[in-house]
């Protein structure tokens, strides 16, 4: 008959359910009579269930199947997918920091300067847009907002364009200024 | 215990299907090498990562374990055994990669929870932001428990309980003996028993 210490080494394989038949009825036998041992089972089999539940797993990206095949057909290999090192880099708290502050750094210097450059368009080049959007809004100048004056393309190429209808539309003027 | 017929002939089928892709990837076929990669890609990718602690290095040495299968495909002489080779050569990229960088085995880097967080958040399934929030702890848990592990119990676990092998297939991956095998999953298991339970003891 078997005693409480071999039920408990054998506890984690009969879980695994590796044990032979002959021992596994021994086991079961045991558990049955030690509420002791049948505790330790219990508690052990709450854990596998536990991590059963809890355990995370990856995918692997479909990049690496283009990696590898890229590889096998004699093609240089990619080494990682392209942003791969930033983000691996990314991950080091310390380089994180010092990218988060250059971005930052970048985006003022940025900013700064578009707003500069906005403002600074008020001689001919502002004008000569402000007069182009009035013309082709049929609109006083004094009625185009300045800031928003701005036309990429010229008034032809939208006139042909079939998915653009000027004529018809419904859409809110932005370059013109509400009525109060 | 006998398996229903239905089930059996899935099995015979399954085999059958793989014995032809690893004949075709033998011929150099990488159309049938892709339907190898497909069935095995995953398990490889999450072993390494639980043994290396990187997604990046799981990236990169599941990509050499492949490459390197396709190259030495002719050299596996009982296509029974694929899977457990397989593995072996993920094995042996692993400790590898550790020699390389003279790092020690398993010890995980700084990056793997933020890199772990991006990928997982891919494959997780939608919950409420509470349940997510718990669900997301007790993931940080297992996860834990797992690193915590020395390497040799940490990779028969990996292999056990995550990957689902019986014994006999996990004592083929590691070279090592049966007994030897049974004894560290047995020790591996009352660990993360012992872990799981303080840490629910301590937050209850």
């Amino acid at each position: 008959m078997m005693n409480c210490q071999g039920c408990r080494d054998d506890l984690v394989a009969y879980l695994d359910e590796e044990l032979e038949q002959s021992m596994q009825a021994q086991v079961e036998d045991h558990l049955e009579r030690c509420v002791s041992c049948r505790q330790e089972h219990d508690s052990l089999r709450q854990s596998y269930e536990f991590t059963e539940t809890y355990l995370s797993s990856l995918e692997p990206s479909p990049y690496l199947w283009t990696r590898i095949s890229a590889g096998l057909r004699g093609e240089p290999m990619p080494v990682r997918a392209p942003w791969s090192w930033l983000a691996a880099r990314i991950s080091n708290s310390a380089v994180a920091v010092r990218l988060a502050a250059v971005a930052i750094l970048v985006l003022g210097v940025g900013s700064s300067w578009l707003f500069y450059h906005e403002r600074k368009l008020t001689g001919q080049a502002r004008q000569e847009m402000v007069q182009f959007v009035a013309d082709w809004e049929g609109l006083d100048v004094s009625r185009v907002n300045p800031f928003l004056a701005r036309h990429e393309h010229p008034v032809d190429e939208l006139e042909a364009n079939p998915f653009i209808d000027l004529h018809h539309h419904d859409i809110k003027n932005p370059f013109r200024h509400e009525e109060r | 215990m006998k398996r229903p017929k239905t089930e059996a002939r899935a099995e015979d089928e399954r085999i059958g299907e793989l014995q032809e892709w690893l004949q075709r990837s033998k011929q150099q076929d990488l159309e049938a090498f892709h339907q190898l990669y497909q069935r095995y890609s995953k398990r490889i990718l999450n072993y390494i990562y639980r043994m290396t602690g990187s997604v990046a290095d799981a990236e990169d040495l599941t990509q050499e374990t492949f490459v390197s299968a396709f190259q030495n495909l002719k050299k596996l002489k009982d296509d029974g055994k694929f899977e457990s080779w397989l593995f072996t050569i993920a094995r042996n990229n692993v400790y590898q990669q550790f020699r390389k960088k003279q790092i020690p085995v398993g010890s995980l880097d700084a990056g793997g929870e933020e890199e772990r967080s991006e990928y997982e958040r891919i494959a997780a399934p939608v919950r409420d932001p509470q349940e997510e929030a718990l669900y997301s702890e007790l993931q940080h848990v297992v996860n834990e428990v797992i690193e915590e592990l020395p390497e040799k119990y940490r990779e028969v676990f990996v292999l056990s309980a995550i990957q689902h092998y019986d014994y006999k297939r996990i004592s083929e991956i590691v070279g090592r003996s049966l007994a030897s095998v049974k004894t560290d999953i047995h020790r591996a298991r009352l660990r993360v028993r012992d872990r799981v339970k303080r840490y629910l003891g301590q937050s209850s």
